[in-house]
């Protein structure tokens, strides 16, 4: 009985199928219709894979009584027919409804081909030798097509909010949620832990001192290990240099000061003062990177810059008092505050004219190879290598005009009990460095429309 | 909200010193804009002025709020400090957290293992991510960006947009970029630079026709004298 009904069921969904065929394809015999109607569903779902259409194609091939060419052309015909009807009913986005049809007239070339080759297209297993190669830049080709239609979609949705004043959300895909919900969280957490805002931007605050006072720190150390071993070998060799030129001449005391301790004290100031200088200069250019910061300016930059460098003298100045102390060639300071206060200052000196060189290098990048020049020369009259009191009355002159040599007789005079200079006049010294600060000042001031970042 | 009050200012540009804004007086109210010109060369020295980063010759540029640096600038990337001590200094020069902000860099870019490494020493494509990511450490009320914006189908791409869209609502944008899709994409208006002044035009898409961003070659040809152009037919 039930082998009975299901034939019966059978009869009338077969009769229900003709019926629909020849309702929506009524011009075509039945046989074509009922092609055109199970064709239609290939174009009416989102799959892009070809399989189906080629199933379809060979299922009703199979079923044709002689296989003649007019024959296969009428089959051909009719699922045609059926893909166009199926994309009038679903409506798909064309470039999917331009694959289908591309997808089928490249199936039925290749089996309609190898129709006429004579080979057996109704066996069971046929495939077109070509098929993958002939049907996979199609899908390819889709892909690229709906990628552009879909971003130009978006681009469209995204102006029309950006028009409208409204947010645009960006979709990410599932698997990078986690991790856009992650740097929200640490955005919203920078956002809520940021201190107050300061109210000028437009000129450094003490916030960005501090920062790139940091930063110099940082670089400072990332220096090559060599140069920093050289902050302590350079002072040790120009010391080395002057001991040996006074020992050798019998002299081993100049006006109650030791020679090691006169050649030391007076080589490493002078050390740190020309790396101030040339430290200061050079990142007026080298660090211009730092300009895209607004807080920041070529003049704090190179300050900093040169401060860090100032700072990196404490220990060498440490070491080479306590470990020549303890070798027995270096007495230890008389004053020390008073040794200190000048060295900080013979820095601060190293710091204004590091500014006006750095200055004029924004203006004459060529400027700072002259700097080791003119340093030289300030050497020689800055009381590194003697003091004024050494020498005649006539010839004082020629040093005592720089403030660098009255402040290094000064800084003499705080470190030895037995020598106190009588020609080094602070007021002197104060005023020198007053008209270089106020030169860098106006140096510094004059060149910033012409200091941009890099 | 960005004023230029009788600003005059000069640039070098391609080894010429050039005038960029002679006594200019200009409005920019908040929005998002794309700057435009017939001289993108000189866009760089613009962003400068209105970034506050170039100090006028004579007159002043008043900003009002908190601005960006320009983002997506290579430059800021080189030298021996690491990605890390960059990010540390962003964070303390804006009273950040200095775990956030690494976090934040650390976690969007695509290859976090170069931020403990020497700057100079990065792939050109990692600078670039980083360059951009630093530029979502602060919260800012001015966004200036002066290289195209990262477009390439990415990790980080994805994430930066998503975070920068977010950043950027309610924001004022300054977008100087080549890519016109960008301009599109991220303004509204078009921020024209032409006769040594600045105008604001609402018809974005009309500017970007009347100003390529590639001028063509036809055009460089006419405008262009030996070893630079011809100010009188380019500039004004």
């Amino acid at each position: 009985m039930a082998g009975n009904e299901d034939r019966i069921a059978k009869w009338r969904e077969r009769r229900e199928a003709e019926r629909a065929a020849r309702e929506a394809h009524g011009d075509l015999p039945t046989e074509l219709a009922l092609v055109a109607s199970r064709a239609e569903a290939l174009a009416t779902g989102d799959s892009e894979d070809p399989e189906p259409i080629f199933a379809l194609v060979i299922d009703v091939l199979r079923r044709l009584p002689s296989g003649s060419i007019a024959e296969r052309r009428a089959l051909f015909d009719a699922v045609a027919r059926g893909v166009e009807r199926g994309i009038d009913k679903a409506d798909p986005h064309s470039d999917y409804a331009e694959l289908r049809r591309r997808q089928l007239r490249t199936i039925i070339r290749l089996v309609e081909a190898d129709a006429r080759a004579g080979l057996a297209i109704a066996e069971l297993g046929y495939r077109p030798a070509s098929f993958e190669d002939a049907l996979e830049p199609l899908l390819k080709g889709y892909l690229r097509r709906r990628k552009i239609s879909e971003e130009t979609a978006a681009s469209q949705a995204r102006r029309q909010a950006i028009l409208a004043g409204e947010a645009y959300t960006i979709a990410v895909p599932a698997e990078e949620e986690a991790d856009l919900d992650f740097l929200r969280e640490r955005i919203a957490l920078l956002d809520a832990t940021r201190g107050p805002r300061s109210g000028r931007h437009d000129r450094p605050d003490l916030r960005a001192v501090l920062a790139l006072l940091n930063y110099q720190f940082v670089l400072l150390k990332s220096e090559s290990r060599l140069a920093l071993a050289w902050t302590l070998v350079g002072p040790a060799v120009l010391m080395g240099l002057l001991s040996t030129a006074y020992l050798l001449t019998g002299i081993h005391s100049i006006l109650n000061m030791d020679v090691p301790t006169f050649a030391m004290i007076g080589a490493t100031s002078w050390f740190m003062l020309r790396n101030v200088i040339f430290r200061t200069t050079a990142s007026f250019f080298s660090q211009r990177t730092m300009l895209t910061f607004r807080a920041f300016n070529p003049a704090l930059i190179g300050i900093t810059q040169g401060m860090i460098y100032m700072l990196s003298y404490v220990p060498v100045y440490l070491v080479l008092i306590i470990v020549g102390h303890i070798a027995g060639l270096f007495t230890l300071p008389d004053n020390i505050p008073g040794v200190v206060f000048w060295i900080g200052c013979i820095g601060l000196t190293g710091l204004a004219i590091g500014t006006i060189f750095g200055s004029i290098s924004v203006v004459w990048p060529y400027f700072p190879r002259f700097a080791p020049v003119i340093e030289r020369a300030l050497q020689i009259v800055s009381s590194v290598i003697l003091v004024t009191e050494q020498l005649p009355m006539d010839y004082r002159p020629y040093l005592l005009w720089s403030p660098l040599a009255h402040a290094m007789q000064l800084l003499r005079s705080a470190y030895f009990e037995g020598y106190k200079s009588e020609d080094a006049v602070p007021q002197y010294f104060f005023i020198g460095f007053g008209l270089l600060v106020i030169a860098a000042v106006i140096a510094q001031r004059s060149v910033r429309p012409r200091a941009v970042p890099l | 909200m960005i004023d230029l009050l009788a600003v005059s200012a000069e640039a070098e540009v391609f080894g010429r010193t050039v005038s960029l804004f002679e006594e200019a007086d200009f409005h920019l109210p908040p929005g998002r804009y794309a700057l435009l010109s017939r001289t993108p060369e000189y866009h760089k020295s613009i962003v400068d002025v209105l970034a506050g980063l170039r100090k006028p010759s004579r007159g002043r540029v008043a900003i009002t709020g908190a601005i960006s640096w320009p983002i997506g600038r290579s430059t800021l990337v080189r030298g021996k400090s690491t990605g890390l001590d960059l990010v540390n200094l962003v964070a303390d020069l804006y009273d950040l957290d200095r775990g956030y902000a690494g976090d934040l860099v650390t976690m969007m870019v695509s290859r976090p293992d170069y931020m403990a490494e020497p700057l100079e020493r990065w792939p050109p494509p990692a600078r670039q991510e980083f360059t951009f990511a630093l530029g979502l450490i602060p919260e800012f009320d001015i966004y200036v960006i002066d290289a195209p914006i990262p477009y390439e189908e990415s990790r980080f791409t994805r994430l930066w947009q998503a975070l920068f869209e977010e950043r950027l609502v309610g924001k004022t944008l300054i977008l100087s970029s080549l890519r016109q899709k960008q301009m599109l994409d991220y303004c509204a208006k078009g921020l024209i630079y032409e006769r040594a002044t600045l105008s604001i035009d609402h018809d974005l898409e009309q500017c970007i026709e009347r100003f390529p961003a590639r001028p063509a070659r036809e055009m460089l040809a006419v405008t262009s004298g030996v070893g630079g152009y011809d100010d009188s037919e380019v500039l004004f």
